[in-house]
C-alpha cells in the first residue's frame, strides 16, 4: 500500500515524465494555436493528424527503411520524412477541402465541422490501410540507455532526446514567427486579418503553408511519441482534448501561452497520481482503498477542473490576448 | 434635470486615449449633434453611453441614475436606444420580426408557453413602427434583402420599438444619396421631442439643418459646444474641421 | 411549357407539382402515420415470409427475405426515433441559437447513466427513506426518466455556466473538452459505472402507471413507449421554438450584439437554451438505454457528440424536422453498410470512414442538409407558381384586384 512520504527520486521521476508529456502538448498546442491565430479555424483534426503522423513514421521506419538499414537510421529517416509528408498532406487538405469554405456563410463553423468530420473519418481510414489493432514501435537501439539513474529516478536517453528536440523546435518556431517574413505575416494575421489582405500579401499561400506547418508539427509529435507507446488509430482522441485544455489554460494568440500551458498541464498530468495517492487515502464506494490506478485516472479529471477554473476566473487564459477569442 | 450626463468619461485603448475626460449634458427633448474628424472618438463615446464598451474612467448618468456599471441590455431597459454606423439588423428575419423582436423585449423574454402570433399587441406595435419607417410594403421581406437605405431605416425602427427616451444615431445617413439624406433628416427631426436624440453625423448640411446644439469632438476632447450659429463662427472649429 | 398539364402524359413537372404539394401539406402527417404503424409493417413482413415458406413459395420467400435485409428493423427504428429527439434537442442550439456545442454526448450519457444507476441502486436497496424506495418500486421508469431529465439539466446548466464565457468556434472547443470530463469520470468511478465495459444488467424495466414492461424482449412495446415520449418531447420543442422565447433565440443567432442592444440578457438566454437542450438530450439518453438494457460508455464519449452533429447536418440544421431525417439516413446507412453492403465489399465495415467522408462532403456541398435543400426547392417552386399566377391574373383580368398581403 503506497502510504508515507514521497521519495525524492520518485518525485523527480514524475517531474521528468511530466516534462516529456508537456513537450508533446507544447508541440501540438503551438500548431493548433498558429492555425487558429491565422485562419480562425480550430483544427479538430489535430489529434488525428498526429495519429496519421505516427502511422507515417511507422511505415517509413519499420516497413520501408528498417529492413535495409536497421532501426536507428530508420527512425532518423522517419523523423526527417514525416514532417515533410505531413506538411504536404496539410497543404493538400487545405487546398482541396478547407479553402472551399473561406467565402461562405459561417466559414468558421464549417471549418470546425470539416475538421471534426476528418477526425471521424481518419481513424477508420487508417484501420482500413494498416489494420485494426495498434502496431508496436520500439525505441531505436541507439537510445536504449539511461543518462542518469539514481534509485528509481531514471532519465532515459530517448525521453531526454524528446525534450531536447521539442525545445529546439520551440526555438525554431519562435525564430520563424518573430524573425522571418512569413512569421511577420502570420503574426499580423493573428491581430488583423483584413489588414494583411489589404497589404497585398498572397494570403492564400500563407494560409496554406501555415496549415501545413501546424499539421507537420502534429505529425512530428506523433512520430516522437510512437516509441513510448504503440501506434494506434485512437491515439489522437485523448491528446486532442488535452491539447484543447492546454490552449484554454495557456491562452491562444500568444507564443508563450501554448508553451507555458503545455508545460503546466504536463506537470499536472504527471504529479497528480503521485500527490493523490500520497496525500489522500480514502475509501471508495465499495469500501476498498483507492489504489494508485484511481489517481492515474483522476489526474485526467483534475485537468478539467483546472480548465474550468481558468475559464471562470480568467476566460482568456494565462497569456491570451484580451477579448481576442471570445 | 438633464436626461443624460457624463462626468469625466474616458476610454483608453492601451496607450491610446480615445475619449478624454468628457463632460457632457443633454436636456430632455433636445436634438443634439456630435461632429468631429475621423478617429475623434465619437463612436467610442456612443459605445460607452450605450454600454457596448466599458468606460475606463468617469460616469454616465441617465435620468439622474448612475448607469456606468450596468450592462448594455439593462441600459436598454432604462431607455437608451441606439443605431450603429455599420448597419446592424437581424438579416435573416423579416422586417416585421426585426421590429417585433425589439418591441417584445419590453414585454416578455422567457415566455415558452405561448405562440408569437398570439401576441397581437406586439404585432400591432411593430406594424405601427413599420408604417412610420415607410417599409409597410416590405413587411415580410427579409431584413438582409432590403436596399441599403431601407436597412438604415429598419435599424432606426428597431431602436424605436424599444420605446427609448434617448436615441443615439450613429451616422444614420451614411451611404445614402443626397435626396435620401434629406428625407432622413426630416424623419429624424420628426422623431425629436418627446424623444431626445444625439446624432453623430458627417453630413454637415444635415447637422447644421436640424440640430438644436452641436458639439465638436477632436482627439477625444470637446473642442466647442453651442448653437449652429456659434459653431459656424467658432474659429477653432473652422481651423480643425470645417475647412478641411 | 405553361400548358404542359393539359395533356394526358404525366410530365416531370406534374410529378414535382404533386410531390411538392404532398410534401408541403401532408409530409408531417404521412410521417406520423408511417411511424405509428411501423412495427406492424415490420412484423407483417416477417409473417408474410413465414406464410410464403409454409405455402412453398420458396423463391418469393427468399426474395422477400433479401428485401427484409434492407428494411430497418423495429429496434433500429427505436434508435432512429431517439436520435431524432436528440438531434432536435441539439438543434435548439445549433439551428436556432447559432451555438455549436460539440459536447452533447455528456448530457446524453448522463441521462442514460442516471436511469441505469437508479435501476441498479434500487435493485440492491439504497440507504434512503423507505418511502422513496417504495415510490420508485411503484413507478420505476417514470421516476428514473424524470430524474434523468433533472440530472442532465443540472449538469448542462453547470457546464453552460462555464462554457458560456466563450462564443463561436471557441465555444465548440470548450464544450467538447468539458464533455470529456464525464467520460473520464465514468472510467474513474468504475465500481459504480462499470468503467469501460459500461453499465449492464438493467433487465426488467417497468412503467408503473400502465404496468408495461419494456426492454429487449418487448421491441414493439418499447417502440411505442419511445414513440409516445419522442412525440411529446417534439411537441414541446416545437412549442419552445414558436414561442416568443424561440423568437429571441433566432435573434441571438442572427445578431447577438443587436439583441443585447434591444434589451435582452443574451448570456442568460443562451444559458437557458443550453440547459433546455441539455435536459432534452438527457431524456433522449435515458430512452436510448431502455431497449439495450445497458449503458455503453461510448454514449458519453465525444464520438456520440460527433454522431449528433452529423445527424443534424445530414438532415439540415435550419429545419425543425431536419434531425429526424438525418437520424433516419445515418442509422439506416450505418445498418445497411454493416449488414448488407459488407457482404459484397469488405471496406464497408469501416463505416466511420464512410460517414466521416460523407459528412465532409455534405458540409462542403449541401450545407443546408437534405431536408433543408428539399424545403428550398418547394419554396422556389411555390414562389415560381405564385409569380406565374400573378402574371396570369394580370394578363387575363383587369377587373380582379391582386391580393394585398
Amino acid at each position: 500500500m503506497p502510504t508515507g512520504g514521497v521519495d525524492l527520486a520518485e518525485f523527480l521521476q514524475h517531474l521528468f515524465l511530466g516534462l516529456v508529456q508537456g513537450s508533446f502538448y507544447v508541440l501540438l498546442a503551438l500548431g493548433l494555436s498558429i492555425i487558429f491565430g491565422l485562419m480562425g479555424i480550430i483544427n479538430f483534426g489535430h489529434g488525428v493528424f498526429y495519429m496519421l503522423g505516427a502511422y507515417m513514421g511507422f511505415t517509413v521506419a519499420n516497413l520501408i527503411i528498417a529492413p535495409i538499414f536497421g532501426p536507428n537510421i530508420a527512425f532518423v529517416a522517419a523523423l526527417a520524412a514525416v514532417p515533410a509528408i505531413m506538411f504536404g498532406i496539410g497543404m493538400v487538405f487545405e487546398k482541396y477541402v478547407i479553402s472551399r469554405i473561406y467565402n461562405t456563410d459561417n466559414a468558421r463553423f464549417s471549418g470546425v465541422l470539416i475538421t471534426f468530420g476528418l477526425s471521424i473519418f481518419l481513424p477508420d481510414f487508417v484501420r482500413m490501410i494498416w489494420g485494426r489493432p495498434g502496431r508496436p514501435f520500439n525505441i531505436p537501439p541507439m537510445f536504449n540507455f539511461s543518462i542518469l539513474e539514481i534509485g528509481t529516478f531514471n532519465v532515459s536517453a530517448y525521453r531526454t532526446f524528446v525534450v531536447l528536440v521539442a525545445a529546439i523546435l520551440v526555438v525554431l518556431i519562435w525564430f520563424l514567427l518573430f524573425r522571418t517574413n512569413l512569421g511577420m505575416v502570420i503574426r499580423a494575421g493573428t491581430s488583423n486579418n483584413i489588414m494583411v489582405q489589404v497589404l497585398g500579401i498572397n494570403v492564400t499561400k500563407v494560409w496554406r503553408q501555415t496549415f501545413g506547418l501546424g499539421i507537420a508539427l502534429a505529425g512530428f509529435a506523433g512520430v516522437m511519441i510512437s516509441p513510448l507507446f504503440a501506434v494506434d488509430p485512437t491515439m489522437g482522441d485523448d491528446i486532442l482534448i488535452q491539447t484543447f485544455i492546454v490552449v484554454v489554460v495557456g491562452g491562444m494568440g500568444s507564443f508563450i501561452g501554448p508553451v507555458i500551458g503545455g508545460l503546466i498541464i504536463g506537470q499536472l498530468w504527471a504529479l497528480t497520481p503521485l500527490i493523490g495517492r500520497t496525500v489522500f487515502i480514502v475509501e471508495n464506494f465499495s469500501g476498498t482503498m483507492i489504489g494508485p490506478d484511481f489517481w492515474e485516472k483522476a489526474s485526467d479529471i483534475l485537468l478539467f477542473v483546472v480548465m474550468s477554473l481558468i475559464l471562470i476566473l480568467r476566460p482568456r487564459g494565462l497569456f491570451g490576448q484580451e477579448g481576442a477569442f471570445d | 434635470m438633464p436626461i443624460l450626463e457624463t462626468q469625466k468619461l474616458s476610454k483608453h485603448f492601451g496607450g491610446l486615449i480615445a475619449v478624454d475626460q468628457v463632460d457632457y449634458s443633454v436636456e430632455k427633448g433636445e436634438l443634439r449633434s456630435i461632429i468631429g474628424p475621423n478617429g475623434a472618438g465619437k463612436t467610442t463615446f456612443f459605445n460607452m453611453i450605450a454600454g457596448d464598451l466599458p468606460a475606463t474612467e468617469g460616469e454616465v448618468i441617465f435620468n439622474g441614475e448612475n448607469v456606468t456599471g450596468l450592462a448594455t441590455f439593462e441600459r436598454s431597459h432604462k431607455g437608451i436606444g441606439r443605431t450603429y454606423q455599420i448597419t446592424n439588423i437581424f438579416p435573416k428575419l423579416s422586417v416585421l420580426e426585426n421590429v417585433r423582436i425589439a418591441a417584445q423585449s419590453r414585454k416578455t423574454t422567457f415566455n415558452l408557453w405561448t405562440g408569437v402570433s398570439s401576441h397581437r399587441e406586439l404585432i400591432d406595435k411593430a406594424d405601427d413602427i413599420i408604417e412610420r419607417i415607410q417599409l409597410a410594403d416590405k413587411r415580410n421581406d427579409l431584413g438582409g434583402t432590403l436596399a441599403h437605405g431601407e436597412q438604415r431605416y429598419l435599424e432606426i425602427g428597431i431602436a424605436l420599438a424599444t420605446d427609448p427616451q434617448l436615441l443615439l444615431l450613429d451616422e444614420p445617413t451614411a451611404g445614402m444619396s443626397p435626396e435620401e439624406s434629406q428625407q432622413t433628416a426630416a424623419f429624424i427631426q420628426s422623431l425629436a421631442d418627446p424623444l431626445t436624440i444625439i446624432l453623430v453625423e458627417h453630413d454637415m448640411e444635415i447637422v447644421l439643418g436640424i440640430s438644436d446644439k452641436i458639439t465638436v469632438l477632436h482627439n477625444g476632447k470637446f473642442l466647442a459646444e453651442g448653437s449652429v450659429e456659434e459653431i459656424r463662427e467658432n474659429e477653432e472649429v473652422q481651423r480643425v474641421y470645417l475647412r478641411e | 411549357m405553361s400548358n404542359g398539364n393539359t395533356g394526358n402524359r404525366f410530365t416531370p413537372k406534374d410529378f414535382w407539382a404533386w410531390f411538392f404539394e404532398v410534401f408541403d401539406s401532408y409530409g408531417v402527417i404521412i410521417l406520423g402515420v408511417f411511424l405509428l404503424i411501423y412495427p406492424f409493417i415490420f412484423s407483417g413482413l416477417l409473417e408474410s415470409i413465414i406464410w410464403l415458406e409454409d405455402n412453398d413459395y420458396e423463391g418469393m420467400a427468399e426474395a422477400l427475405q433479401t428485401f427484409r435485409g434492407f428494411v430497418p428493423s423495429t429496434p433500429l427504428m427505436i434508435q432512429i426515433l431517439i436520435f431524432s429527439l436528440f438531434g432536435m434537442a441539439f438543434n435548439i442550439l445549433l439551428g436556432n441559437t447559432g451555438m455549436l456545442s460539440l459536447g452533447h454526448s455528456a448530457y446524453f450519457g448522463v441521462g442514460g447513466y442516471t436511469l441505469g444507476l437508479m435501476h441498479a441502486w434500487f435493485k440492491k436497496g439504497t440507504p434512503v427513506y423507505p418511502w422513496i424506495t417504495d415510490t420508485f418500486k411503484l413507478f420505476p421508469l417514470e421516476f428514473s426518466i424524470i430524474s434523468a431529465i433533472i440530472v442532465s439539466a443540472v449538469f448542462s446548466w453547470l457546464i453552460g455556466m462555464i462554457a458560456s464565457t466563450k462564443r463561436g468556434v471557441y465555444f465548440a472547443m470548450v464544450t467538447l473538452a468539458l464533455s470529456m470530463v464525464f467520460y473520464y469520470a465514468a472510467q474513474t468511478f468504475d465500481d459504480l459505472t462499470g468503467g469501460t465495459d459500461g453499465l449492464g444488467g438493467l433487465a426488467n424495466m417497468r412503467m408503473g402507471t400502465l404496468n408495461l414492461r419494456v426492454g429487449i424482449m418487448d421491441a414493439t412495446i418499447t417502440y411505442y413507449f419511445v414513440f409516445v415520449i419522442v412525440v411529446a418531447a417534439t411537441a414541446i420543442i416545437w412549442q419552445i421554438l414558436r414561442s416568443p422565447y424561440g423568437q429571441v433565440l433566432r435573434a441571438v443567432r442572427e445578431n447577438e450584439n443587436r439583441a443585447r442592444n434591444c434589451g435582452y440578457d443574451t448570456a442568460k438566454i443562451r444559458l437557458m437554451a443550453f440547459t433546455l437542450s441539455g435536459s432534452l438530450a438527457g431524456l433522449a439518453g435515458a430512452l436510448s438505454i431502455i431497449y439495450g438494457e445497458s449503458v455503453p460508455i461510448e454514449n458519453i464519449h465525444f464520438i456520440t457528440s460527433g454522431q449528433i452533429v452529423i445527424i443534424t447536418l445530414f438532415g439540415g440544421a435550419g429545419v425543425f424536422l431536419g434531425p429526424a431525417v438525418g437520424s433516419f439516413i445515418y442509422w439506416y446507412l450505418r445498418q445497411l453498410m454493416s449488414t448488407e453492403f459488407v457482404k459484397y465489399l469488405a471496406i464497408f465495415q469501416y463505416w466511420e470512414a464512410w460517414v466521416g467522408g460523407i459528412f465532409i462532403l455534405i458540409v462542403l456541398f449541401v450545407p443546408q442538409g437534405i431536408l433543408g435543400t428539399i424545403n428550398n426547392w418547394t419554396l422556389n417552386y411555390r414562389t415560381k407558381r405564385y409569380i406565374e399566377r400573378l402574371e396570369h391574373e394580370s394578363e387575363s383580368a383587369s377587373a380582379t384586384e391582386s391580393e394585398e398581403s
